[in-house]
């Protein structure tokens, strides 16, 4: 069963700015599906029409078969959304922020209790259930945020950015939150720009670039378009003149430390290289590993790789 | 996996019940300012206007108090709210509400109540300063609170819609203030001193109607002919502004 369905989908401001352009792609039920993209890339736009704030210029999407439309209340009780920007109910405690809006999705006022107690122990906010939404921290305030669009339990969650000004504590937990989601068969769309995080969630990826969908699949399918390039990390303990030059076909990222992205069959030079025990002994760290979700987004980025758009 | 089949969506007095509670909790930060705004500027009005004039009668006395009760109105629905929404507007609050299963108009309503109660206190202020300035005695009845009421949702429509239709925040305030000076204005004049022009000006705003309502209900006049076609007129200004912005509030999205 498909929970989104995009069709042929764009979106445009003014006469010049595409923001999505032909956008086509499927969403199954139960899905994690990151969005991940530059600042610029279409992404908010495109989530803002997912959940109808916003009208598409031309095409279509679907929410479970049916047609979302402008403040369509389907979509709204079907659908919990973080948007990017802070939630702006600063005169409200982190606690009736929660319960509130759960009382607005249609829970009684003890289920709605309940939950956001549920919630603000999970985000880690309990001990500020009682603080002014608008005298919190950017970190807490994105996690009542994330409470609100939680709270009610939602089938479908599409989180712009969740982890955003979050500590790595803070970002654990969310992720583990969005796990557990994961696990009951919430569908979930993330808009990212935390790469290396979002890998161990998400069940598949689109990349974005200028309001088009570059690259589309699972991660380790858009590793696989990398495959043929690996990562050599090595950290020096002092200068070895003998290897200076090889060196700076990379990129220096220390004082002594650079990381080079070469070809496959380089590796076996590049070992023979650095095994000379006149280098050896000057190696403080050496890692080899295969291209991150990271290196990919990366690779679209920097325009690297082009033409293979799922 | 799972979808729609048991969405819960808010029973609409329920819904509007916690939406309203959310806009008052802004008088949690702003309540000194919603008090002194809506109180000084009409008393001060009032005492000066009864410096000015060495014996007002009755009528001109009820006529200011009343032109004050409604100024105080002005001030939080039309001045603060047009400025207000414009900012909710302006930084995407309303996405918020528009992602939850309530109905816009809720969320409008919600907001012009929100506005038109923290008026109230300024009203009992204006009410007290006028009967002791002025020496009169005012007979305070239940049909205050709806004549306030329908002038709040109407002056509080004219707020909501300068809001949603100006540029920034700054703008819909100005506007707001150029409007609550021509409520000022044209609702402490009697017509009989106006020129004709600005009669039918008067005639066009729903505050002038507020006033004179309000008016019949201190002298006690209400259940006449003219309490009838003012408190009319009134209802149905109410209910196309409200209908109004109702209709734009796509536009707050």
């Amino acid at each position: 069963m498909l929970a989104f369905e995009i069709r042929d989908l764009h979106k445009t401001f003014g006469v010049q700015v595409h923001a999505n352009d032909g956008l086509d792609f499927a969403i199954e039920a139960g899905e994690v599906f990151g969005i991940l993209g530059p600042n610029g890339a279409g992404k908010s736009t495109l989530v803002q029409q997912m959940v109808g704030l916003s009208v598409p210029t031309k095409g279509e999407i679907r929410l479970f078969g049916q047609a979302v439309r402008p403040h369509d209340r389907r979509v709204r009780a079907t659908v919990g959304y973080l948007a990017q920007r802070p939630l702006a109910l600063y005169d409200l405690r982190a606690r009736e922020a929660v319960v509130d809006t759960g009382r607005l999705r249609g829970l009684r006022r003890r289920e709605a209790e309940e939950q956001a107690a549920q919630l603000l122990s999970e985000t880690g906010l309990g001990d500020r259930r009682d603080r002014l939404v608008g005298n919190l921290s950017g970190g807490e305030h994105r996690l009542v945020g994330l409470a609100t669009a939680l709270i009610g339990d939602p089938p479908v969650l599409i989180l712009d950015e969740p982890t955003n000004e979050l500590d790595p504590v803070a970002r654990r937990r969310v992720w583990d939150m969005l796990m557990r989601r994961r696990e009951q068969g919430t569908t979930i769309v993330l808009v990212t720009h935390n790469v290396l995080e979002a890998e161990g969630v998400v069940g598949r990826v689109a990349i974005m670039a200028g309001g088009r969908i570059a690259a589309i699949g699972t991660p380790s399918e858009l590793k696989q378009r990398l495959h043929a390039k690996v990562r050599l990390e090595i950290a020096l303990r002092d200068e070895v003149p003998s290897i200076r030059e090889w060196l700076r076909r990379g990129r220096q990222v220390g004082e002594r430390s650079w990381s080079l992205e070469l070809a496959r069959g380089e590796l076996g030079e590049a070992l023979a290289r650095l095994g000379d025990p006149g280098t050896s002994s000057e190696i403080a760290d050496l890692r080899v590993t295969s291209p991150s979700l990271e290196d990919v987004y990366l690779s679209y980025h920097d325009g690297e790789v082009r033409g293979i758009a799922g | 996996m799972r979808a729609d089949a048991a969405l819960r969506r808010p029973r609409t007095l329920s819904a509007f019940s916690v939406l309203l509670a959310m806009q008052l909790a802004r008088a949690r930060r702003s309540w000194r300012q919603y008090i002194i705004v809506s109180s000084a500027m009409p008393s001060g009005i009032a005492i000066l206007l009864r410096a000015m004039t060495s014996h007002p009668g009755k009528v001109l006395a009820l006529q200011i108090i009343s032109g004050n009760v409604v100024l105080s109105v002005a001030i939080t629905a039309i001045a603060m709210l047009a400025q207000q929404v414009a900012w909710m507007r302006q930084n995407r609050t309303f996405d918020y509400y528009h992602t939850l299963p309530v109905g816009n108009s809720a969320v409008i309503l919600a907001i012009l109540v929100a506005y038109l109660l923290f008026a109230l206190p300024g009203i009992a202020v204006v009410l007290t300063v006028g009967a002791l300035f002025y020496g009169v005695h005012l007979q305070i009845s239940w049909g205050l609170i709806p004549a306030i009421l329908a002038t709040g949702v109407a002056l509080s429509g004219i707020g909501a819609l300068l809001g949603i239709a100006a540029r920034d925040s700054e703008l819909a305030g100005l506007t707001g203030n150029l409007v609550m000076m021509a409520v000022l204005f044209l609702g402490i004049i009697p017509a009989a001193r106006l020129p004709l022009l600005l009669v039918a000006l008067s005639d066009a705003l729903p505050s002038t109607y507020g006033v004179r309502l309000i008016l019949h209900l201190l002298t006690g006049q209400a259940g006449s002919l003219a309490w009838l076609v003012d408190g009319s007129m009134l209802l149905l200004f109410s209910v196309l502004l409200f209908l109004a912005v109702d209709r734009l509030s796509y536009r707050t999205g």
